[in-house]
């Protein structure tokens, strides 16, 4: 757990960035996993990734909840793809901070005391007293900090002075001291950045742990981590216990693939590692990258050095070094190389996303397969009808036209309780054959074939021949082909009627609400169940209200807004 | 005459707040004022208009009312009703125009030949109006004397009657049917006009 830090933000939630931090990438709806087990209220928020750290700030209340995590503890990083409805993960390795690690540090400051002295030269150029970490400077000198002169040993050698005895007495105050490298600024021991000038506290790790040791009870109070328990078994306490200690984290990705997200904190990782090594092995390399930065050649003669690397990160270069039109420049570029590797993973998310769709498409058939073996089940049968499968269009066509009946019957009838199907009055079904024809091929025909509206009507035909004796094809107006069952024609007239002298002067869309409120309440009566809201198309009702009006039955207003429907009250046939 | 216009113009617009009352309840009714489709249904929706039109004359004199519905002394068209936002298309006027004349409830007003898309209402046929006529001649004691056309439509002793300030050419229409049973005489002034009658 103490791989969690506290993270400021600003009250509109955004992460305070340390001084030389720079963020790389963000990443929306993550959830936050210590070991495998959720951390409450860490499950949504979004997640950053700057050149130091891991962010985490929490949509909800992101003043309060967030968290951050150390590049510098992260052993390594790991990523598991999403599958069905597990989302992407990626695993976060944390170095551990154990008993045994914390002895192998002490013993490296009990041998490395005599090793730390502290050298002083004056440089023979500018007349910078500098300082250097190295005993013998005969074998290596060391570069000038002031003009970057490495100097001849002999012009320095009366200006050697090796204090070695003074930093010794210092050694152990020191150590437990969090001082900067780069400016001598005594840190607060929890602090692994410098304050003053965000140069990396490289020993600050070892000391942290020293201070923790000495004052067990130094935890940060904002920090709030609890994780989510399965069962409160004494077990899983124990467990949990054991899970305080785990040396990974997860980040669960809930929307995205959070491949792109995996790939950049790699780099980022990888980067700063090098940056590590750079900073704790030589001096001489660390002031190479400060003052020659990019340089490739003193007078002809090839400088050493791992500069390509800097080129193939490029995001992490600080631009601290460099001031006015040169930062500028070195910024865009290092934004347009950002925008390039956005892109490129661009595509891969792409793919990636393709990759879904084909996924959900394997996984709809599977469901369906399934749901074909299990006949008993009473919900929407969805074979899946596939011309290939069939040896002759009849059959096919036959297929077809049960699917389409049972179709039609479910899709308005469905939860009407077995009850109410006794009773005739709420069995009435009339749809057009172009409202089904695009209903069916819309919600059962996609990604098998759509059918031709030939084939709808012909399979349609075929109900009578098939014992499918519901539901006919009939003509209403003589134009329009509808699927009905019988006399749902001469009941709806009726209904029509009824509403109209309840409501002269209904429009259309009127009158579709009420007739269907209508027959709703009717069979809520009935049922105590909602039956489908569009049991009437306005098609259906449409073709009907003519038919009354043809018939004399019903009188229209036309107006500008539309046709107005009367009962016919005055001029009686 | 323009002074004694504007009173009038006020007593229509008064009469016209009731005459939607005083009319049908059909009047009312919105389906009136569209052409209904249904042939045996449009039929009645016609006489339904028929009616209505006679009704409205007879209640308030229109002797004439122009093609667009509207009497000659008023600029109320009885084919646009104010009060539920309806009128009748033009085409479905026409229809009920040719269905009236066709059943001779109206008669196309005549000037030197010519139609000028102004209809006399007839609330009563050519042949009851001859009748009430020859009734007045007989109670007023006029037989066998000359009276001029102008005196039957406007003279005080045809007040009581029905036929008083009929238009004198729609008079003369109605006394066509007298002089055919030889029962008046029409004498002409030197252009051959009718301008008095004598009842025998």
């Amino acid at each position: 757990m103490q791989c969690w830090k506290f993270m400021t933000t600003t009250s509109s939630g955004q992460p305070i960035l340390r001084e030389n931090e720079k963020d790389i990438l963000m990443d929306q709806s993550v959830g936050l996993y210590h070991g495998k087990l959720k951390i409450t209220n860490r499950q949504s928020g979004r997640i950053y990734l700057t050149s130091q750290r891991i962010i985490y700030i929490d949509d909800l209340s992101p003043t309060k909840l967030s968290l951050s995590l150390e590049l510098d503890d992260i052993k390594k990083i790991d990523y598991s793809s999403s599958f069905l409805r597990r989302s992407a993960k990626m695993i976060i390795f944390i170095t551990k901070n154990n008993n045994n690690n914390d002895n192998t540090a002490q013993d490296d400051t009990m041998t490395n005391l005599e090793e730390i002295t502290s050298t002083t030269w004056v440089c023979p150029f500018c007349m910078v007293t500098n300082e250097s970490i190295y005993k013998d400077l005969s074998s290596e000198i060391p570069t000038c900090e002031n003009c970057g002169i490495t100097p001849d040993f002999q012009m320095i050698k009366s200006s050697i002075n090796i204090s070695s005895q003074v930093f010794n007495t210092k050694e152990n105050s020191k150590k437990n001291e969090n001082v900067c490298p780069a400016c001598t600024f005594i840190n607060h021991p929890q602090i692994g950045i410098c304050e003053i000038c965000g140069t990396r506290l490289s020993n600050s790790s070892k000391i942290r742990l020293k201070a923790n040791k000495k004052f067990k009870s130094l935890e940060d109070s904002r920090l709030q981590l609890k994780l989510e328990k399965h069962s409160n078994s004494d077990e899983d306490i124990n467990k949990n216990t054991e899970a305080l200690n785990v040396e990974f984290v997860q980040l669960s990705f809930r929307k995205s693939d959070g491949l792109l997200f995996f790939e950049a904190s790699e780099k980022a990782l990888r980067n700063f590692k090098i940056n590590n090594i750079d900073t704790t092995n030589s001096n001489d390399n660390k002031r190479k990258q400060i003052f020659n930065q990019n340089l490739a050649s003193i007078n002809g003669i090839k400088v050493k050095g791992d500069n390509d690397i800097d080129n193939e990160l490029p995001f992490l270069e600080t631009n601290l070094k460099k001031i006015g039109i040169t930062s500028l420049e070195k910024s865009r570029e290092n934004q347009l190389l950002n925008n390039n590797i956005l892109f490129n993973n661009a595509l891969s998310d792409l793919n990636s996303l393709m990759n879904l769709a084909t996924k959900i498409e394997r996984l709809y058939r599977n469901k369906n397969i399934s749901e074909n073996n299990q006949k008993s089940l009473p919900a929407i049968p969805s074979l899946i009808i596939d011309r290939d499968k069939f040896y002759n269009k009849d059959l096919f066509l036959d297929e077809i036209a049960r699917e389409i009946y049972d179709f039609a019957i479910s899709e308005f009838t469905t939860s009407r309780n077995p009850s109410s199907k006794n009773s005739s009055k709420s069995k009435h079904i009339i749809i057009t054959l172009v409202d089904l024809y695009a209903m069916y091929n819309k919600s059962m025909r996609i990604g098998i074939g759509l059918i031709s509206p030939l084939e709808m009507k012909e399979a349609c035909q075929r109900f009578g021949k098939l014992g499918l004796n519901e539901l006919k094809l009939t003509t209403i107006n003589k134009r329009v082909l509808c699927l009905s069952t019988s006399n749902s024609f001469d009941y709806l007239k009726e209904e029509i009627l009824r509403i109209l002298t309840d409501n002269p002067g209904c429009d259309l869309l009127g009158l579709t609400n009420l007739i269907n409120n209508n027959t709703n309440s009717v069979n809520n009566t009935n049922t105590s169940t909602d039956t489908t809201a569009n049991a009437w198309t306005m098609g259906v009702i449409t073709e009907t209200l003519q038919n009354c009006v043809n018939e004399g039955d019903l009188l229209i207003d036309e107006q500008i807004s539309g046709i107005h429907y009367y009962g016919n009250i005055y001029w009686k046939i | 005459m323009n002074e004694t216009n504007e009173p009038t113009r006020n007593e229509d617009n008064t009469s016209s707040g009731d005459q939607s009352s005083s009319l049908p309840a059909t009047y009312s009714f919105p389906p009136l004022y569209t052409r209904q489709p249904n042939v045996m249904i449009r039929k009645q929706q016609i006489n339904a208009w028929i009616d209505i039109i006679l009704q409205f004359a007879q209640l308030h004199k229109y002797w004439i009312i122009s093609q667009d519905g509207t009497p000659v002394s008023s600029n109320l068209s009885i084919f646009n009703n104010e009060s539920i936002q309806r009128s009748v298309p033009q085409v479905f006027i026409d229809e009920i125009w040719s269905q009236m004349i066709q059943e001779k409830k109206a008669l196309p007003v005549q000037e030197h030949h010519k139609n000028i898309n102004q209809y006399f209402i007839l609330w009563k046929d050519i042949q009851s109006w001859a009748s009430i006529i020859l009734q007045w001649f007989e109670d007023f004691n006029k037989l066998n004397q000359v009276v001029t056309i102008y005196e039957l439509s406007q003279s005080d002793e045809t007040m009581e009657y029905e036929f008083h300030q009929m238009p004198e050419s729609l008079l003369k229409v109605c006394l066509k049917p007298l002089c055919k049973r030889n029962r008046a005489t029409m004498l002409n002034d030197e252009h051959g006009t009718p301008i008095a009658i004598k009842v025998v």
